[in-house]
């Protein structure tokens, strides 16, 4: 009750405390003089019936005390209800306004809903894919560890090494994701698995839903056959059926004993649905064969950091150790969540930066909007002031008119959010990581509310300074004529020039990423990716033991396809561009020593078939392409890309008949091959990265059991799935077909985050552009308005139209020059933060930092047109006339 | 003379409000009208009395007046408000109900409704 705050109140309620005190005792008192009265009229002593009357009253202290208290108690909730009228006066007051100005209140209501609805959209996807924690036990403690800065895979020995001498690592086991060919139960199945060297389970801190989890004594030379089936393949495949454990599953030809369950949502690695043992050779797959992913858990008490230290130290000591396979390798560890995000992570900060502008963009629009409406109110205002509001009520009742905008605004935004999210997560699901947990929760509402909260602040409290400080007795003056108010005009200008400089901003955003999203487009990948289907199969080693199975397979598979109608020409390979499968080890050239440990050429082995390159349009560019002899027997013969020619022999034309090897194999062995040609280089890997050094030898002479076959296709004659099935059942029904799909989706999968983050940058800029040309035509309008009279007036003395048109656009233009060389200025500044997102153009590209402001000073010269034009057709008669 | 009954709970306010219900009147008259209209059955203490008008009075049931009493001295005179009339008719009418109800009960003859 004596808060600082209400100096005047809090004296009249001491005051007023006193009043009530007095009066209890008066009216008490009153009583009891009346009853001794009676008693001396019955004939008492005056002192015995005061005695008396006092008596009878009973506890006088008591009974006046309880009348105080419930005074009180009156008191204060008259005055809680007093205050809550004054806020529920102030509210309805400000319903009423708008519903008599429904346009102004429309465009700001709408103005803001946009603004929030996409910051609150942006932020649900920050919060659920960045902020929220991976769903389980303790997700901070789950890590990974890759060798180099590339994401590179460990090697078995290494892994070990890590989880048995580091302190701060409690876990670190492998696993390699694979697609798993189920069979015995009706169609093949193909279903997402992991091999492991030892149970996932544990490292994540779960219980199997049943049975248990896989040990690590069951991978080694000979791995175990047992498996781990996750909760939804229990349910979907087998019922659920109670008594699963102990029965067996054909897995890629090998028959797997159930031994546990994994509990309902656990799909770690990418969604996988079969965990088995992985067979671990140590004697052909040492310290240096590196095929293993990692995940473990790091220890009590330890941080990523101090694991890193760690593992720097190992690094050390195993490259001292074993120099022929460490010798400049080194450990990375990275958490869990951010190896799964880490590559969306700058992307979606900048997005919730592009939609934090627009808001602000919003926000000084619908101040622009406030002004206004301050500058016709300021009769009202003053009015009331006379009337005797404080100037505190007045600054109140318009802080709860921005109040209830914001609140409005806020409220259709969250609806809009919900819209935008669920066509968001269609939009970017396959692009970004955990899209599927982002939604509108608790956190978003919250940031929400606080968002509509900061922001009619933000739009709420210039205006409503404004509308305070204006005197009564200059406002009444000036009443309804509208010419004054230099200050709200300064101040609108102001945020003009705001506006225009964030629009520029996000313009050069957009600009930037249209750019780059061109340059990924234009990138020479070194083969032609128009008409080319393709599709992956994988033999069981118990049907194709060795090449001699492996291969008339896929060669007659690609005779029978080729003949199909439409298609040009069928290849096959693996490894293939901008998909999955890579294998790579160290070039060795015949006739010069073996390299100093860290001094090997890597190269990278594509295994392909005869009709490979002429498939993908990979030209030679010196000696000659593989031949289907050369796929059979005789001498083995390679193909070399101009990088590998280059790096080890200087020229393309020098590497032909020289001999190399390559120390990596799939099992059939590695000879020493003579090269026949070199080709041109290709980008392998992905769009942004450069080419590799690599070698293409005959895949009937190195295998793997595993073949992308790739089909050109007669331009425009489609996919031919079915056809392709049945040829594929033709030769063996129980392999399934793996990722069927075209060259252009996968080259559209690598440019998908681009792709998302242009078009939402672009939304973004051009809302900002429109907000920000609405708010200078606002700008301009009302100054013309204002000058209705004064332009009458030059009009009548015989000013030119033109010259009218061009002061009042002059006018105009000059916030929006300086807001454009102001936002120029923070693009220039502020660019880097764009890299990551950003490929073949600099942050400060010129043809976007020249076409920008000349697209803005379009807008802003359009916007400013309009009401120019008006001002110039004035009649000066009814000019003059208007006020 | 009988020692005057304990008032039921809740009766003083449908009390105070019916002696209220012809004149304002000051505490003391309160006191003394129901006292006397009960053959000084009842009696309403002034510990129950004085907080009670106050309570009705806040709840705007009655409305308090200072003026001048019979011997010319500054005396607080309550009197009825609108609402104050209607929970009074309300609670009357309430209350006959259900003294009429227990005094069937124990005037009941017999198991049957007579």
């Amino acid at each position: 009750m004596t808060s600082p705050f209400r100096p005047r109140r809090s004296f009249s309620i001491a005051a007023f405390r006193r009043d009530i005190r007095s009066e209890i005792d008066e009216e008490l008192r009153f009583h009891i003089d009346r009853k001794t009265d009676e008693l001396v009229r019955a004939g008492w002593s005056p002192e015995g019936a005061r005695a008396e009357a006092e008596r009878l009253f009973g506890d006088y202290d008591g009974i006046a005390g309880e009348c105080r208290a419930l005074g009180r108690k009156h008191a204060r909730r008259q005055d809680l209800m007093e205050r809550l009228g004054g806020w529920g006066q102030d509210v309805s007051f400000a319903a009423r306004q708008m519903r008599r100005h429904p346009g102004f209140a429309l465009t700001a209501v709408l103005t803001l809903a946009l603004g929030i609805g996409a910051t609150s959209t942006i932020f649900s996807v920050v919060n659920g894919v960045l902020l929220q924690p991976l769903p389980y036990d303790a997700p901070a403690e789950l890590f990974r560890v890759w060798v180099g800065s590339d994401r590179g895979t460990m090697s078995k020995p290494d892994i070990d090494d890590v989880e048995g001498q580091l302190g701060s690592v409690q876990s670190l086991i492998g696993f390699s994701n694979t697609s798993a060919t189920v069979t015995g139960m009706g169609e093949p199945m193909l279903v997402t698995a992991s091999r492991v060297s030892e149970g996932v389970l544990e490292v994540f801190r779960v219980a199997p839903a049943l049975g248990r989890d896989i040990r690590s004594d069951e991978s080694g030379p000979t791995a175990a056959a047992v498996v781990v089936i996750g909760h939804a393949f229990w349910q979907r495949t087998l019922g659920g059926a109670p008594d699963v454990l102990g029965s067996t599953l054909e897995i890629g030809g090998v028959s797997r004993q159930v031994v546990g369950v994994a509990p309902p949502g656990f799909d770690f690695p990418e969604r996988a649905e079969l965990w088995y043992p992985r067979e671990i050779d140590p004697a052909n797959c040492g310290r240096g064969c590196h095929t293993w992913q990692t995940v473990g858990q790091i220890a009590r008490g330890a941080t990523i950091a101090s694991v890193q230290a760690e593992l720097d130290g190992l690094a050390v000591v195993l490259a001292e150790a074993h120099p022929e396979s460490n010798t400049g390798k080194v450990f990375r560890a990275v958490g869990l969540q951010d190896d799964l995000v880490g590559d969306v992570r700058s992307g979606l900060w900048i997005l919730l930066g592009a939609v934090a502008a627009v808001l602000l963009i919003a926000c000084a629009n619908v101040a622009n909007l406030l002004l206004v409406r301050a500058s016709d109110r300021t009769g009202e205002m003053a009015v009331r002031g006379a009337l005797g509001a404080t100037r505190r009520r007045l600054v109140r009742q318009t802080l709860v008119e921005s109040a209830l905008l914001a609140a409005v605004g806020g409220a259709l935004g969250l609806i809009l959010a919900v819209g935008a999210v669920g066509a968001l997560r269609l939009l970017a699901g396959g692009t970004i990581p955990r899209m599927d947990v982002v939604r509108i929760d608790g956190i978003v509402v919250l940031f929400t509310v606080l968002i509509a909260s900061l922001v009619a602040l933000l739009f709420g409290t210039t205006p409503a300074l404004q509308n305070s400080r204006t005197s009564v007795a200059s406002a009444l003056a000036y009443a309804g004529r509208g010419a004054h108010g230099g200050a709200g005009q300064r101040q609108r200008r102001l945020l003009v020039t705001a506006e225009i400089g964030l629009s520029v901003v996000l313009l050069v955003a957009a600009g930037l990423l249209l750019r780059t999203f061109g340059q990924l487009h234009a990138v020479n990948l070194g083969y032609q990716t128009e008409d080319i289907v393709r599709f992956s199969l994988n033999l069981p080693s118990s049907q194709y033991p060795t090449l001699d199975e492996i291969r008339p397979f896929y060669r007659t598979l690609e005779g029978r396809l080729s003949s199909l109608p439409g298609v040009e020409s069928v290849g096959s390979v693996y490894g293939p561009p901008l998909g999955s499968g890579n294998i790579s080890g160290d070039v060795l050239v015949d006739g010069k020593p073996e390299p100093e440990p860290g001094q090997e050429n890597s190269g990278s082995i594509k295994s392909v078939s005869p009709g490979y390159l002429e498939t993908m349009r990979i030209p030679v560019i010196a000696g000659r392409g593989l031949t289907p002899a050369d796929d059979v027997d005789g001498l083995h013969v390679a193909l070399v890309n101009e990088t590998l020619a280059r790096e080890n022999f200087g020229a393309a034309e020098d590497a032909i008949g020289e001999g190399v090897s390559i120390t990596a194999d799939f099992g059939y062995g590695s000879p020493m091959w003579r090269i026949v040609g070199v080709v041109a280089d290709i980008r392998s890997r992905s769009v942004t990265g450069g080419p590799q050094p690599e070698i293409y030898v005959p895949h009937g002479r190195f295998g793997p059991a595993y073949q992308t076959i790739s089909l050109r296709m007669v331009n425009g004659a489609g996919v031919p799935t079915a056809a392709i099935r049945a040829e594929v059942r033709r030769l063996d029904s129980d392999l399934p077909i793996r990722d069927l799909e075209t060259v252009e989706q996968a080259l559209a999968a690598q440019v998908a985050p681009t792709r998302l983050y242009l078009m939402l940058v672009s939304l973004f800029a051009g809302l900002a552009v429109v907000l920000a040309a609405v708010g200078l035509y606002g700008v301009v309008a009302y100054l013309v308005s204002t000058r209705t009279r004064e332009i009458g007036v030059r009009v009548a003395l015989g000013a030119d139209r033109g010259r009218i048109t061009r002061l009042v656009i002059a006018e105009g233009l000059r916030p929006a020059a300086t807001g454009v060389l102001l936002g120029l200025a923070l693009a220039v500044m502020g660019g880097r933060v764009l890299e990551a997102v950003l490929f073949g153009v600099e942050p400060r590209d010129p043809a976007v930092l020249v076409t920008v402001p000349v697209l803005l000073s379009i807008v802003a010269i359009a916007a400013a047109w309009v009401p120019a034009a008006r001002a110039a057709r004035l009649d000066p008669g009814s000019a003059l006339r208007s006020e | 003379m009988k020692p005057p009954m304990d008032l039921v709970r809740g009766t003083v306010d449908v009390l105070i409000l019916k002696s209220l219900s012809w004149e304002p009147m000051h505490g003391y008259q309160v006191s003394n009208w129901i006292r006397r209209i009960t053959d000084d059955e009842l009696q309403v203490e002034e510990g129950t009395l004085y907080p009670a008008l106050h309570r009705l009075q806040h709840r705007g049931l009655i409305t308090a007046e200072w003026g001048l009493s019979e011997n010319n001295r500054r005396a607080k005179y309550y009197s009825l408000t609108r609402r104050g009339q209607d929970v009074l008719s309300e609670r009357s009418r309430t209350w006959e109900r259900y003294a009429r109800a227990v005094s069937r009960v124990l005037s009941a003859t017999g198991l049957e409704p007579a």
